[in-house]
């Protein structure tokens, strides 16, 4: 598979204080990338890179033109109906159809014409999939989009990106703090540390994963070791 | 310090730590109404108050507590407003107050309108505009009219320049407030999905401002009027003003209060509107202004 994202030399400073070192990766077409890592190790920041909301950057950095983003909280416009949302800066008219497809595909098709404040927030993440999926990204940047999200919910819409992710085989970049969300989608998994790629870890397991597994439960403590976290714990190191 | 077996049954009562008195505790009584008990309807105890006034306003006036000279009795008041309707005096005062009000309105709230566009979306236009609007706020506008005589003479002008002044400012602030109180992760998000410099002006930024410049048009709106109440005092030959000028000079307290009703209503009305219009454009926020 020929790359997706190819990063050489990435540096990010702000004010002097170093963010991204000499930062390397490349992403395969259709692959699904997981980025963990501590509060503050750059990943975010990485992300908004990728997404182009950053360019005071040094090194080189080459992304598919077609890319697009959901992120921690759904961002929508509170005062553009659903569907409205979902095809924003799309070109030319307004697409109604386009925008009830999408918005079925992720399963609240019945959500179209009302304003975002009525939405629940797993609702709202939804849409904002759905507003992320409607371009045809190859480059699809998720930021933490289940953090705000309750645990059942959450469980709902990871199955729902999984899902989607096979429907549209495109390339995504999940930064999430979550070991356990990250060992269930992702083909591999990088762990962020100051600034720098600081391991990698390529995930066979069969999909769908379960968690219960020996090898899950194995990949996931040492995920937790890389990441600091010495003794198990259920629940996501902060 | 060698220790005491306790022998068992040797603890007496007085050894045991003490039950916690049992506390003063309240009874909470339920207000929910099972039957339809009969209560005043909450417009009519609402109204009670203004309309109350306003029949004290007519008992003393008809005892003759409250002297015509200081205030008319309501009743002369209604008389005066059904004789000025009829004789055309009060419409034409009205629409001569209502024009300078409107044109007034106009030219400010275009003068708020463009400069509050330029600083809030441009930075240069921040730096320039912003700081001097800030300093002109400073000055009291209605103390400009007589600059503003010297100026513009004392026909028309000078009213609807300071109608138009006292709307500029509160136009300014609250659509400049709105643009730069624009939420920068929705930016973020609608730059992220193609939007333009345009489209985001267009979809995101005044949108986002849109709440702020309605409360500044109900500012302005009851500026105007209040601008125009001042104006007209000086050296006008039609309007309100000039009606309620007029009956200064004879002592014509009912025709004053009548004035005054009028501007009050105008008022009103403007505010009324302005608060159908916001309801209507902001639908999408979801606890605008209570329940209909």
């Amino acid at each position: 598979m020929p790359n997706s994202v190819e990063i050489r030399g990435l540096s990010r400073a702000f004010d002097g204080n170093t963010v991204l070192h000499d930062l390397d990766l490349d992403i395969r077409q259709g692959e699904f990338v997981a980025l963990l890592g501590h509060s503050g190790c750059g990943k975010s920041t990485l992300l908004r890179i990728l997404a182009g909301l950053d360019d005071e950057i040094g090194g080189e950095v080459t992304v598919p033109a077609r890319r697009s983003a959901a992120f921690q909280s759904p961002r929508l416009l509170p005062w553009l109906k659903v569907w409205r949302n979902v095809v924003l800066g799309l070109p030319g008219r307004p697409d109604r159809a386009l925008a009830a497809k999408a918005l079925d595909e992720v399963g609240i098709a019945d959500r179209a014409t009302v304003w975002p404040k009525t939405l629940s927030g797993g609702q709202a993440q939804r849409v904002s999939l759905a507003r992320a999926l409607v371009r045809e990204p190859e480059l699809l940047l998720l930021d933490e989009p289940f953090g705000a999200l309750d645990a059942l919910t959450r469980g709902k819409v990871q199955q729902l990106v999984a899902e989607l992710w096979r429907l549209h085989g495109c390339a995504i970049l999940l930064v999430t703090h979550d070991v356990e969300e990250a060992l269930l989608l992702a083909d591999r998994v990088l762990v962020m540390d100051e600034g720098r790629i600081a391991h990698e870890l390529t995930v066979e397991l069969p999909r769908p994963r379960d968690l219960t597994a020996p090898e899950f439960v194995t990949l996931r403590a040492r995920l937790l070791n890389w990441l600091g976290v010495t003794h198990t714990l259920e629940g996501t190191p902060s | 310090m060698p220790t005491k077996p306790l022998a068992a049954g040797v603890l007496s009562k007085q050894d045991l730590p003490q039950a916690p008195e049992p506390s003063a505790r309240v009874t909470i009584s339920g207000t929910a109404r099972t039957g339809r008990r009969f209560s005043v309807p909450r417009s009519v105890r609402r109204s009670a108050g203004p309309v109350g006034l306003v029949l004290l306003w007519f008992l003393t006036s008809a005892t003759g507590v409250l002297p015509e000279s200081v205030l008319a009795s309501p009743v002369d008041v209604v008389r005066q407003a059904v004789e000025l309707t009829k004789n055309g005096e009060l419409p034409s005062a009205i629409a001569a107050s209502g024009r300078r009000a409107a044109i007034g309105f106009a030219i400010g709230a275009s003068i708020a309108l463009s400069l509050s566009l330029l600083a809030g979306l441009f930075r240069l236009g921040e730096d320039v505009i912003d700081s001097s609007m800030g300093m002109f706020r400073a000055i009291p506008w209605v103390g400009l009219i007589p600059l503003f005589i010297v100026w513009f003479g004392i026909e028309e002008t000078p009213k609807i320049a300071l109608v138009a002044l006292g709307v500029t400012y509160p136009l300014y602030f609250n659509i400049y407030g709105g643009i730069r109180s624009t939420d920068a992760q929705l930016v973020e998000a609608a730059r992220m999905m193609g939007l333009g410099r345009f489209g985001l002006i267009k979809y995101v930024i005044l949108p986002s401002a849109l709440p702020g410049a309605l409360v500044g048009l109900r500012y302005a709106l009851s500026t105007a009027w209040l601008a125009l109440v001042f104006a007209e005092q000086v050296n006008a030959d039609q309007g309100l003003g000039y009606l309620m000028s007029n009956a200064q000079q004879y002592f014509r307290t009912d025709v004053i209060v009548l004035c005054l009703v009028v501007y009050a209503l105008l008022g009103l009305a403007c505010d009324f509107a302005v608060r159908i219009l916001s309801r209507r454009l902001l639908t999408w926020r979801a606890n605008f202004e209570g329940e209909a």
